[in-house]
């Protein structure tokens, strides 16, 4: 059958053929935008993985790690702030590599204590591991990888 | 304990391309009957898709909605340059699309590791300013383009994702402050603002300011995310201010355009619809004869206009495939930065990346479309991987392997390893 023909004899069939088509492409790329939710799911547990899950809380606040890097201070564009005066603008800095968590003190005025001791040089967390700042006391903890944001 | 990634959806993805392009193919085919020209293009853009899957498949898995997007778009797009005024397969465009995709793998692999990247910033200011110097010295007067006999380049294209790469930033590299006769300051911010301001100065000297608005996006982007981080509770006097500094810059930009800018923006189209206005009239009337399905495949008459695959290609889509696949087009190109907001970046490096190719991508649809409707004054940027032109092509293919490298990052840090400090 000579559908050239049929279309230009015809031009009904050409648009019912043209708008078959298109509605069709539209739903292949309808389907591949709703496939993009499941990549956010492999991308949430990837990022479980790397980070290892790891959260720090305290006073009863869970604060997920949801990046690789983690600022904590008194600065409103602080990821974890803390209003306390204590604590400076940017107080620590948690950095992800190599699948470990590192804290640093990027400059403040009273310190960061980590199990204790004042650190002066970027160090590995591990859970449970203790970390004061000003007055706060923080605690590495493991989530189920839920509540990363 | 969360259930093991297997991306089974990934062969599926691909699956459905293959039968959206294979449609598009059968469409062709039943309007121009199957001719040789219509066997090559099916067997061009089906092979790559399959191909292209495979090697994805072995090679990488990670964030493939990017890549089965971009393979969609890049086959549609050959789709729509072959079939414009009459079937001929664009080959020149199709080589292109696949060098873009394979660009695209090549820059998700350079960046993918966001500490990496930043410790390569030296190496992509010296590549900002050899292309800066290109544009200056090598593209004759004032022009934009380098005439290399049988191809030609538009450096400013290259531009783009290196400009992009300069305006990521990340924390660390924030907290680093120098200091000079007692002022405090970034050294990464001064030379993002150095490099804005170059490249806006070149620009303007080489009268190619259709780009201009692209690039002040993107230095826009990587400024606002500087001063507010991603969480931050944005500070209204600083966004006060910089609403005002950018209202002022676009009053003396207004007022200081050259006189070809400054009848653009005052022209009426229908008042001079052979002259001046002849491009958007003929484009507007195109979108208009179209409707939503269009008049068909290689039907249509703006192919005779000039720059009817670059600059105004979105109304000649619409002419011959219809109102709906144009508007379907550009949500497809849309949904490549819009894939940052399923899979979030998790590196402030990458956060950069995917905004300034955001703004990038963004501006650039806004400039094509609303140009050839008429909302603003005719510009003449691409539409990524849409419009004809290797260059801009290959940019796309550069600023799309962005968006990967933030959705899939590669977290490891190949130094010394550093004293513990306990």
């Amino acid at each position: 059958m000579d559908f050239t023909l049929l279309f230009e004899r015809y031009p009904f069939f050409r648009e019912a053929a043209t708008a078959f088509v298109v509605i069709f492409v539209d739903i292949c790329a309808l389907v591949i935008l709703i496939a993009a939710g499941r990549e956010r799911r492999r991308g949430d547990r990837r990022w479980a993985k790397e980070g290892r899950g790891y959260m720090l809380a305290c006073a009863g606040e869970i604060y997920p790690l949801g990046a690789a890097e983690v600022l904590i201070g008194r600065h409103p564009s602080a990821d974890i702030q803390f209003p306390d005066t204590e604590i400076s603008r940017f107080h620590a800095l948690l950095t992800l590599s190599d699948g470990k968590w590192r804290i640093e003190d990027i400059g403040a005025h009273n310190g960061v204590l980590v199990n204790g001791r004042k650190i002066t040089k970027p160090c590995t967390l591990h859970l449970n591991d203790s970390i004061t700042i000003g007055s706060r006391r923080l605690v590495v903890i493991k989530g189920d990888g839920k509540d990363v944001a | 304990m969360a259930k093991s990634s297997k991306p089974l959806s990934h062969p599926f993805l691909f699956l459905l391309v293959l039968l959206a392009h294979s449609a598009m193919m059968l469409l062709v085919a039943c309007s121009f009957g199957i001719t040789p020209e219509v066997l090559k293009m099916a067997c061009a853009v089906l092979t790559a898709d399959f191909v292209g899957s495979i090697i994805l498949a072995i090679v990488n898995r990670e964030a493939c909605t990017v890549d089965t997007v971009l393979l969609l778009v890049i086959g549609m797009s050959t789709i729509y340059q072959s079939c414009f005024g009459g079937l001929s397969f664009a080959v020149k465009h199709f080589v292109f699309g696949i060098a873009a995709f394979v660009m695209c793998q090549i820059s998700y692999a350079v960046t993918r590791n966001p500490y990496r990247a930043e410790r390569l910033k030296p190496l992509w200011y010296g590549m900002f300013f050899a292309l800066v110097a290109a544009i200056f010295f090598l593209t004759g007067s004032r022009g934009i383009w380098i005439d290399l006999g049988p191809i030609t380049i538009q450096p400013s294209e290259f531009v783009k994702p290196v400009f992009v790469l300069i305006c990521a930033s990340s924390v660390r590299t924030q907290l680093h402050k120098s200091e000079i006769a007692g002022i405090h300051f970034v050294p990464d911010n001064l030379m993002l603002i150095f490099c804005t301001v170059v490249i806006a100065a070149l620009q303007w000297w080489c009268r190619d300011l259709g780009s201009l608005p692209t690039f002040v996006a993107i230095a826009g982007c990587g400024i606002l995310l500087r001063f507010c981080y991603l969480r931050e509770k944005i500070s209204v006097r600083l966004m006060v201010f910089l609403g005002a500094c950018a209202v002022m810059a676009g009053v003396f930009a207004w007022k200081l355009a050259p006189e070809y800018v400054q009848a653009r923006l005052h022209s009426d189209i229908w008042a001079d619809m052979s002259g001046s206005g002849y491009q958007q009239v003929k484009a507007l009337t195109a979108i208009a004869e179209g409707g939503w399905f269009g008049k068909g495949a290689g039907n249509g008459t703006l192919i005779h206009v000039a720059a009817s695959r670059t600059d105004i290609v979105f109304s000649t889509i619409c002419e011959e495939w219809g109102l709906f696949t144009g508007m379907m087009t550009v949500v497809l190109v849309l949904f490549l930065p819009g894939s940052i907001l399923t899979v979030p970046p998790r590196s402030y490096y990458h956060s950069g990346l995917a905004v300034g190719v955001a703004a990038a991508f963004i501006v650039q649809m806004a400039l094509n479309i609303f140009g050839s409707c008429n909302v603003i004054p005719f510009t003449g940027v691409t539409i990524p991987f849409i419009s004809q032109g290797g260059s801009s092509m290959l940019a796309s293919g550069i600023l799309a392997g962005f968006l990967k490298a933030a959705q899939a990052p590669v977290l490891t840090e190949k130094t010394a390893p550093k004293k513990e400090g306990r």
